[in-house]
């Protein structure tokens, strides 16, 4: 049996099941089509045979002389064609439907019946009867058997009945003959009805056979399709892949070697593949623990190295030995087992490794040296720190115990001074006068170092108070009058304004003020001194503060004496002292008391011209220094 | 006259402090170290005392403290004197209950100015 199957409507979304019953019905069909067009060509020959047979066994009636056509030609052509006609005209029309089987079978038996008819009820035609139930048995479908045999029963029965001679060729028959017939009949029907039921049991089961033989060729095929596709994409990940990738067998021979490995190992595909990797890439002396690493998984399944990132020493065609990055990775198949193993070419990544850590270490080591320094320059700052303080003590006490056999100099050269005038020792009186000059002069020394060495030793407190400054200009010109006015000098103070109050250490303003007057009237010769005070800015123009210029036109500086004006005991130059007197502290204490209260001294000079001290105090002196806890133990 | 107490260990300050003093008509008595002073001041009755702060046995802040603190004593008005210039020196002196400060080496006319307001102070009290 040849079954032309449809292709699937939807090779996916059938069921085998419902593929079968597809095919099996399309089957069916195709087996009723069939049959229909047997039939069409069947009736066709039978109407032909019919009308023959008509002509050779009764062309002519006869009526005496008189002969016509005899009836049964006629019955023959117009009775044949009435049967054969409609049932054929279905079999084209409506191929395959229920209900042109069940004309055909109807249409079929009736032409049986005409034939018997014709033949004069010969009761070999009846064997027509019994070859139709065969033929109508080829639609396989036992239904079709049921009207054709109920049209041979009725046909026997009534013809029987009325027209014995048309149905068994005698005058006379029994009433029951026709039962008879159909008996035989259907027995016939029994074996065509097993026969049918057998025949759709195979249909079918060819059906399912033939579905599930598609089903698993379409399985078969998108496999393979699958498979294809993995292998493309895989060969295109391979084929683009940055890193070196080698399959190979269990034997550790080369299956695939990507372009990245050709580029880094030097081999082409065609050497590479069949070799045992160890052979082509791994140096001589490392073979042997490859191997027996490969052979260990083998043997014992260990995946001690196996999935995990190594670093390994490779080497490329022509010798040359690089590290790699290597992972190995078992690939899970029915077959034999296969690696891949991935590589990286890892020269670069060492090289910026070894530079990277070269250069920590050179960092590290700067910093270490920096530790060193900075610890160096602590224990350095520390032991400043205690030289300055013990030089600073030393200094306190000392001038402590200058200061009593001072205190007895001073005081005993001016009781000789009032014993010498007392007594008309006039003579005298000069000489006890330098005494007495010069014992001031060593207690003004000691004054001012004491001052300094408290200041370094940062024990010298700010006494802060609220002044007027006008009155603490009044006093301060009071005092410094005779030392302004000694070498035939002028002098005036000048200020923008008024000059309201200042919260500050008076003392020590008054001290700045004095010494820088007191040095104006030293170093200048019938000139002119002034004191111009001014409201001004410092720190940016952020504090108020009071602005102090004290002007003379005297001997002045020259640059590099004025930088070095603020350090202690460095007048302009050593004879400086001897010529103009004064301890070399003053400017000094100056420039230290601005600090303390937060304020500024400048200076500008020119030799011969005269100069210019500037001094900025704020008008509000912040006391940063708080550190009474000590300087009340000084004492 | 009015009698003045000296309280110094250094024999020369003494001295010429006490000469100089008895120059200008006052009276002296001296003593050498704090405990001295106190019995001093106790039996001769100064009517001022000039206190050196470092003194030996006791020293001259203990020693105002203790004729502060004496019935006998503590009318006495007492001008303490120190070689240390410290301005704090001056706070402590006044708070150990002395009456005025001043700074070693003295200026011997600013020295008769407080000793001659202090003198008359008491004159004024009495």
């Amino acid at each position: 049996m040849t079954v032309s199957v449809d292709p699937p409507a939807s090779e996916s979304g059938m069921s085998v099941t419902g593929r079968a019953a597809q095919i099996f019905a399309a089957a069916q069909r195709e087996i009723h089509e069939r049959t229909d067009r047997l039939f069409a060509g069947l009736m066709a020959f039978q109407w032909l045979m019919g009308i023959i047979f008509a002509l050779w066994v009764s062309p002519l009636a006869w009526e005496g002389p008189v002969s016509r056509t005899h009836l049964h030609v006629w019955a023959a052509v117009m009775l044949g064609g009435i049967i054969s006609l409609f049932p054929a005209l279905l079999a084209f029309l409506r191929p395959g439907q229920a209900s042109t089987r069940y004309v055909i079978a109807v249409a079929q038996m009736l032409m049986g019946a005409l034939l018997i008819h014709l033949t004069g009820g010969r009761i070999e035609t009846h064997f027509h009867v019994f070859g139709s139930l065969a033929f109508l048995a080829f639609y396989r479908d036992f239904r079709v058997l049921i009207p054709a045999t109920i049209v041979v029963a009725l046909d026997h029965m009534l013809r029987g009945f009325f027209w014995p001679q048309s149905v068994y060729g005698v005058m006379v028959a029994s009433q029951w003959r026709w039962l008879e017939h159909a008996a035989w009949v259907l027995f016939e029907d029994v074996f065509l009805f097993v026969a049918c039921r057998r025949s759709i049991a195979e249909m079918r089961e060819t059906a399912d056979r033939t579905a599930a033989l598609e089903h698993e060729v379409r399985t078969r095929k998108q496999a393979e399709l699958d498979a294809r596709s993995a292998r493309a994409r895989n060969d295109a990940v391979l084929e683009v892949a940055l890193d070196c990738v080698i399959l190979m067998d269990e034997a550790g021979r080369i299956v695939q070697f990507n372009p990245a490995a050709e580029r880094t190992f030097g081999y082409s595909t065609a050497e590479a593949v069949g070799t045992e990797l160890a052979n082509l890439i791994i140096p001589a002396r490392k073979r042997a623990s490859y191997r027996t690493a490969l052979g260990r998984y083998l043997t014992m399944g260990d995946t001690a190295s196996f999935n995990r990132h190594l670093e390994l020493v490779a080497v490329r065609r022509g010798g040359e030995e690089f590290p790699v990055e290597v992972a190995i990775a078992p690939i899970s198949s029915e077959g034999a087992p296969m690696f891949a193993a991935y590589m990286r070419d890892i020269t670069a990544r060492k090289q910026a490794d070894r530079e990277l850590h070269k250069s920590r270490d050179a960092e590290r080591q700067n910093a270490e040296q920096l530790a060193e320094l900075v610890d160096e320059l602590r224990v350095t700052q520390r032991r400043a720190e205690a030289a300055t303080r013990a030089k600073s003590e030393f200094l306190a006490s000392m001038s402590h115990e200058l200061r009593t056999p001072l205190n007895a100099i001073i005081l005993y050269s001016e009781l000789l001074q009032e014993e010498a005038a007392d007594d008309g020792h006039q003579s005298s009186i000069p000489d006890l006068e330098r005494i007495q000059s010069a014992g001031k002069h060593l207690l003004d020394l000691i004054n001012g170092i004491l001052d300094l060495s408290k200041i370094e030793a940062g024990k010298m407190p700010l006494l802060l108070e609220t002044f007027d400054v006008g009155a603490m200009v009044d006093e301060l010109v009071d005092t410094v009058g005779p030392l302004v006015y000694k070498n035939g000098n002028t002098f005036s103070v000048q200020s923008e304004g008024a000059l309201g109050s200042m919260f500050g250490d008076l003392t020590k303003t008054r001290q700045v003020l004095l010494n820088l007057l007191s040095n104006a009237g030293k170093f200048t010769k019938d000139g002119t001194i002034t004191l111009d005070i001014r409201r001004a800015t410092i720190d940016g123009g952020t504090t108020p503060c009071l602005e102090f210029a004290v002007t003379d036109n005297g001997v002045g500086m020259t640059a590099e004496q004025s930088r070095k004006v603020f350090d202690a005991f460095t007048q302009a130059d050593v004879t400086t002292t001897r010529k103009y007197g004064g301890t070399g502290l003053g400017l000094a204490i100056v420039s230290r008391f601005c600090d303390l209260m937060g304020g500024t001294v400048s200076v500008e000079s020119r030799p011969g011209h005269g100069s210019r001290f500037i001094v900025r105090l704020p008008l509000q002196v912040v006391d940063t220094a708080v550190d009474t806890a000590t300087h009340a133990g000084i004492a | 006259m009015p009698k003045i107490l000296i309280v110094e260990d250094n024999e020369p300050s003494r001295d010429v402090l006490a000469r100089r003093l008895e120059r200008r008509g006052y009276g002296v008595v001296v003593a050498v170290d704090g405990q001295q002073a106190v019995a001093v001041a106790r039996s001769a009755q100064p009517d001022l005392i000039l206190m050196d702060l470092g003194l030996p046995v006791m020293d001259g802040w203990e020693a105002t403290r203790q004729l502060k603190g004496d019935l006998s004593t503590r009318h006495v008005p007492i001008i303490v004197l120190s070689a240390h210039a410290m301005t704090t020196d001056r706070e402590l002196a006044i708070a150990a209950g002395g009456d005025e400060f001043d700074t070693k080496p003295l200026r011997f006319p600013q020295l008769l100015e407080k000793i001659e307001f202090l003198l008359a102070r008491g004159a004024v009290a009495k």
